[in-house]
């Protein structure tokens, strides 16, 4: 086992094909057509809840909207915003830069994180 | 706020790979009640993550948080969010009512078939007749309840046989981990072990897509979302000053690998978030020199700064291991993407976008 830089890494056939898709049903308002013509229609649905309760957000589900990066395909840009969800609010930008400005005191603030289960190292939830 | 309640220090078991120093510590009411108050004091939302230790052996606890901040969030109307970690082996029909109630979110840390490769109560006897019994109780109650499962190299040979043994139990979430830290010792052979058994589990993945069955397995699915949806991981961790851990004594840390490292104490559940020192911690981390320039920067978890500091001491610093693992991870995810992808687009985005 070794450290080794990725190099011509290339984005994902099936990532540049879905976030396409999804930012042209996010433009246009109508459904997703693949291949074959299949429309996506609606975003997917929750899983089953506990009958006879209400039904509740799932743990794990954002609530405050999420505007991603740019998706770049074909030579263009495009933002994608997930659907039915509030704009996330002003101040709280991307991670993982190589430099410390973007982390102000607004980057610390807890302002709608989903909760998620503690463990030893970070926990794999939809 | 989001905090993960420490609210003992001792434990039922004794795992392998734990790194937790066990003792009979454990939060008071008093301490209790403050940090539910400090969870509602910021942000649109509250959450509390129950933890350990085991956080079961403090049921009064947990009933006590819960009526306190099902209460507040009443008067208040902000949301009440609640989790719990647990080894499930104190789980009782009492307390699972409870928690549905609750909509307590409840991970129960379960390794499969290799539950007593690992997995063991504190006089050694095995637990995976008591936690599968537990397990089938609880999904009874909280059929949405996830399994956790902690993949140590001893483990390694059981591990897609875990998935699928999970998968039937009826647990339709399961997120696997492999263990980090100075309790396992990891090979090279484990490694091209643990490739292999990836690709079993991606074979099994495919089996339940073809069928339409549902399932999450994590971190494979989490790996494809993530890249259709440009989602960096490191946007999840911020070094976890968004879920600050709090101890039994009512300490804040930024993550449970600094718990106790004076340097990284961020207050106290009395008095407060430090906000200058969130700062200073948050401006500390940064991308580790070894990734800077690499392609998948954005798509592996170096900003883990738990992980990091449990392999290399240094929360900025990943080690090989967690290197070659991500990188390994990340093209076996990618090449079941692509197949799930050209078998049925539609569907595929359904249940990954």
């Amino acid at each position: 086992m070794k450290i080794t830089k990725a190099e011509g890494y290339e984005k994902p056939k099936y990532a540049v094909a879905v976030a396409a898709a999804l930012v042209a049903a996010a433009v246009s308002g109508c459904g997703v057509h693949y291949d074959g013509g299949i429309s996506m229609g609606t975003p997917p649905e929750d899983e089953v809840t506990l009958a006879g309760e209400e039904t509740l957000p799932e743990p794990g589900v954002e609530y405050a909207g999420d505007i991603t990066p740019a998706v770049d395909y074909d030579g263009g840009l495009a933002m994608y915003t997930e659907p039915d969800d509030e704009i996330m609010l002003a101040g709280d930008v991307a991670m993982n830069e190589d430099t410390d400005s973007h982390k102000t005191p607004e980057y610390c603030e807890p302002i709608d994180d989903d909760l998620t289960l503690s463990g030893s190292v970070e926990i794999y939830e939809p | 706020m989001n905090l993960t309640l420490h609210l003992t220090d001792n434990c039922n078991m004794d795992c392998a790979y734990c790194l937790r120093e066990k003792c009979p510590k454990d939060m008071s009411e008093e301490v209790l009640y403050k940090a539910c108050d400090l969870a509602f004091s910021k942000g649109l939302r509250a959450g509390l993550c129950f933890f350990g230790g085991e956080p079961l052996l403090k049921k009064d606890l947990i009933y006590k948080a819960l009526d306190y901040c099902e209460e507040k969030s009443e008067q208040t109307g902000i949301r009440f969010d609640c989790k719990m970690t647990t080894n499930g082996s104190l789980l009782d029909e009492e307390f699972l009512e409870r928690a549905a109630k609750a909509n307590l979110g409840i991970g129960l840390s379960f390794d499969g078939t290799a539950q007593d490769v690992c997995r063991v109560f504190k006089d050694g006897r095995p637990t995976s007749s008591v936690v599968e019994e537990k397990a089938k109780l609880l999904l009874k109650y909280i059929p949405e309840a996830t399994a956790l499962a902690t993949i140590a190299p001893q483990a390694v040979p059981y591990y897609s046989e875990s998935v699928r043994y999970l998968h039937g139990l009826g647990f339709k979430r399961i997120s696997l981990v492999i263990a980090y830290g100075e309790k396992v010792n990891w090979t090279d052979d484990d490694l091209d072990l643990l490739r292999t058994e990836l690709e079993k589990t991606c074979d099994y993945i495919k089996e339940l897509f073809i069928k339409d069955e549902k399932i999450f397995v994590g971190p494979i699915y989490s790996k494809i979302g993530e890249c259709i949806r440009d989602k960096n991981p490191a946007e999840k961790c911020h070094l976890g000053v968004r879920q600050m851990p709090v101890t039994p004594g009512g300490e804040l840390y930024p993550c449970t690998s600094f718990i106790g490292d004076e340097d990284y104490l961020l207050g106290n559940v009395y008095d407060g978030v430090n906000e200058a020192k969130l700062i200073e911690i948050a401006q500390r981390s940064s991308t580790p020199s070894t990734c800077v320039g690499c392609d998948l920067v954005k798509r592996c978890t170096n900003s883990c700064g738990c992980a990091n500091r449990m392999n290399t001491g240094n929360e900025n610093e990943v080690s090989p291991l967690q290197c070659t693992y991500e990188r390994m991870l990340i093209e076996i995810s990618d090449a079941l993407g692509e197949e799930l992808y050209n078998m049925d687009p539609a569907r595929f985005a359904k249940e990954f976008a």
